[in-house]
This record gives structure tokens, C-alpha cells and sequence, in this order.
């Protein structure tokens, strides 16, 4: 008995702090909310909720009536709609700035101790890649026979990873905010790599302090590793390169879950709500700091 | 079955519950600004913004000399306040509430990030209570 009971000590905690612990509570980080509902707001009969309306105890029931677990798949079909918290970067082991990264990670500082008063989201700038994929809103794999078309519902916009066998652009006329992506199948893994991207954007809000974030220039690199390990979960890596900022290449590995009972919804910047937003909530607080 | 050992278990599954929940971070926007102590205010709702990138409620408060102030206070985006259990009808201009929110760390400012809500008939209209990281960053 004794034993038995250890066991289960140690399962439990071994499942707080195990990918599939993470990767099934993660998404839903928002934490237990006492008013959050047992029922799914849907726009009506047939329609699904979007991914980021859907709490734990929804998600958890969802599983169940998908009947996600042991469910079939084709690990060559990442299709689906994918966790509502992206896959945050590894903040902890961000790698050492080169002295150029270290004074564009400094130019990202606000001009006041508190609010994040530098990021373009606040007007609506577009967040580009790797951000739009590590922010928390949910997207969406839709294979093609010569691409992988990769929904977000932040800013509800899309990228073309092409899988036709073309290479990536040496000198693309235009950075782009999402950059140019090319994939392949190796064995089960969808390798994506991707060059281009328009340095204006952050690779991610600092999370450890978010008045700060992320730069890169336009020589970043992202090399993504996809695995579906089973119906419900998909592995992700994403190693961001670019040798102008850090001293060695930035690695982030997690899971994502997939969410049988959401469909992608629609969430633009509108410039309008965010200037108003900005008026009363965040330039109050700047004015009186 | 051992009194310790089954306080052991309930101890490691509470943990895992705390730690389970709290690992994401939920706005878009820095929330240092917003202080520790939590405020309870009692007012009439004269806006109710149901609006990305935070849904935020407008609501006057008498103060003990009857001048009225205006307070605004913000929570997450509307798909998360969905998750919570608000919708574009949980409140209309006019209802009586009660806010228990965390005002602006500066002295006389009238903003506050919001942890719950209450109508005068006691229907709780959103609550992150149990929310960990509810004014981190």
C-alpha cells in the first residue's frame, strides 16, 4: 500500500511538471475562474466556439465527445485547429545578446516603468513571425497539395509554408512580416525553415518584463519541427537564428493540443478600439507616472 | 490508509493543480501599472465595452460628499471574458455593481484592473478570484 501511494505522489507531481501536464493544462492558463461556464458560447446551432473561448472545463468535455483520446490519425495531417496559447517562447533561456542585439534590446525599453509604451501591437502593427504563432489566440494547419496554409486568429491572417519544392528567396525584394516559409516531410516530423522577415517586428514580448521585447534583423532565421504524436497533440520546436542579436541559436519546444470543438473566430487590431483603449486605460496610467 | 499520507496526496494534487494553472500569461499589455491592494466599490455602470484588445466597464461612484467619480476599469479580450463566462450582455448602462478591482498604483488615479463583478441581485457577472497571476505583468 505504502508503495502504491508513493507512486501516485510521484505521478502526480511527475504530471505537473511533464510536457503532457503542461500541454493539457497550458492552453487554459488563465487559471480557474470561478464564473467560468460549463456550456460552450457558440454563435449558434452548428457553429463551434472560438479557441481561446474555450476553458478547461469545456476543453476537457470537448475530449470526451470528440473521443480525442486513442482517436486514429495520419501523422502526415497536422490539419486541425491548434491550442489557444500559440507556444510562448522559452524566456528562460533566452541566449546571450551580442553587443548589437544588446542595444537593440535596449532601444526596445519603454519610455516609462510600467507599460510596454514602444510595442507596435498597442497601434496595431502587425506582430509578424515568430510572435503571431508564440501569442495566445489559436491557429490553424490547412494541408494542400503544394502548401500548408497556417491560419492565426490574432490579426486573422495566414502564412503559405510551400511544400512544392521551392527554396527559400536569397534576396527577396520585400522582408515580409511573416517572412517567406518553405516545408518538408522528414519521416513524421514537418520541418518548416524561414527567412525574410521585416525586422521591424519583435520576435516577442519580453514576458519576464514586459516593457521590453525581442528584436531582429532581417537575417533571422526559424527552423520549425512539427510532430503529430497522437490525434490530440502536436509537438512543436522552434529555433530562432540570427547571428546580428544572439551568440547562439534560441530553442523553444512544447506541445500543443488540438481543440476538436473550436473554429477560428476572428480577431483584427482595429485601430479605433485599440486608440481608445489606449486613451483611457494605458495614457491615463502614462500621464500620471 | 495513513492520516499523513492522504494529507501527502491532497497536498501534491492541490499543487499540481496551482501549478498547472498558472502558467500562461493572459494580456496583452503590461499590468504593472495596476497596484496590490484590491478596492471594492459599489456604482452605476455608464459603459460597458465589450471591445478587444480588453473589455472594459466605465461606472460612477459617489464618494461620502455625493461628488460622483467616474472609475474604468479593464480586463482580458473579449474570447477570454467569453471563457469566463461574460458575454456582450452580461452588463448594460444603468445596472448597479459592485467592483472589486486593483486601482492604479498612482494616488488619485481612476483606473483599476478588475478581479470581479457583481449585480445588486447578487449574480456574480465575472470573478478571477482563484486567477494566480490575475495582475502580473
Amino acid at each position: 500500500m505504502r508503495n502504491r501511494i508513493i507512486v501516485m505522489i510521484v505521478a502526480s507531481v511527475g504530471l505537473t511538471f511533464s510536457p503532457v501536464g503542461l500541454a493539457q493544462e497550458r492552453p487554459f492558463g488563465r487559471g480557474a475562474s470561478e464564473t467560468r461556464p460549463a456550456q460552450e458560447l457558440t454563435p449558434g446551432p452548428g457553429w463551434k466556439t472560438c479557441p481561446r473561448c474555450t476553458n478547461d472545463k469545456q476543453f476537457k468535455a470537448a475530449y470526451e465527445t470528440y473521443k480525442v483520446e486513442g482517436h486514429s490519425f495520419d501523422p502526415h495531417d497536422i490539419s486541425g485547429v491548434w491550442g489557444n496559447n500559440g507556444l510562448e517562447l522559452d524566456v528562460k533561456n533566452v541566449p546571450a545578446f551580442t553587443p548589437m542585439g544588446e542595444r537593440m534590446f535596449e532601444e526596445t525599453r519603454s519610455e516609462i516603468p510600467t507599460t510596454n509604451s514602444k510595442d507596435g501591437m498597442l497601434i496595431c502593427d502587425p506582430l509578424g513571425y515568430p510572435r503571431w504563432f508564440a501569442y495566445n489566440y489559436g491557429f490553424q494547419f490547412v494541408v494542400l497539395p503544394d502548401r500548408v496554409l497556417q491560419f492565426f486568429e490574432f490579426g486573422h491572417t495566414w502564412r503559405d509554408i510551400w511544400t512544392d519544392g521551392r527554396a527559400l528567396p536569397a534576396d527577396p525584394p520585400q522582408q515580409r512580416w511573416l517572412g517567406y516559409a518553405v516545408g518538408r516531410w522528414e519521416g513524421d516530423t514537418f520541418v518548416v525553415e524561414g527567412s525574410g522577415y521585416d525586422d521591424r517586428s519583435w520576435i516577442s514580448e519580453d514576458r519576464r518584463n514586459r516593457i521590453r521585447g525581442f528584436p531582429h534583423t532581417d537575417e533571422m532565421r526559424i527552423l520549425e519541427r512539427y510532430r503529430r504524436t497522437s490525434y490530440g497533440t502536436l509537438e512543436a520546436e522552434l529555433t530562432i537564428t540570427d547571428p546580428k542579436v544572439f551568440t547562439k541559436p534560441w530553442t523553444t519546444k512544447g506541445t500543443v493540443q488540438l481543440l476538436p470543438n473550436a473554429e477560428l473566430w476572428e480577431y483584427f487590431c482595429v485601430p479605433s478600439e485599440s486608440e481608445e483603449y489606449n486613451k483611457r486605460l494605458i495614457d491615463a496610467a502614462k500621464r500620471k507616472e | 490508509m495513513n492520516t499523513r499520507l492522504v494529507f501527502a496526496i491532497q497536498a501534491c494534487m492541490l499543487l499540481s493543480v496551482f501549478f498547472m494553472s498558472g502558467n500562461a500569461v493572459l494580456a496583452h499589455h503590461s499590468r504593472a501599472h495596476y497596484g496590490q491592494e484590491e478596492m471594492a466599490s459599489k456604482g452605476i455602470v455608464a459603459e460597458y465595452k465589450w471591445r478587444n484588445p480588453h473589455v472594459f466597464v466605465v461606472w460612477d461612484v459617489k464618494d461620502q460628499t455625493g461628488k460622483t467619480i467616474q472609475w474604468v476599469g479593464e480586463m482580458a479580450s473579449v474570447t477570454s471574458m467569453i471563457a469566463d463566462g461574460m458575454t456582450k450582455d452580461s452588463l448594460k448602462p444603468g445596472d448597479e455593481i459592485t467592483v472589486l478591482s486593483f486601482p492604479s498604483k498612482v494616488a488619485g488615479s481612476t483606473e483599476a484592473l478588475i478581479k470581479k463583478i457583481t449585480k445588486a441581485d447578487g449574480t456574480v457577472v465575472v470573478d478571477n478570484s482563484r486567477v494566480p497571476n490575475l495582475r502580473q505583468p
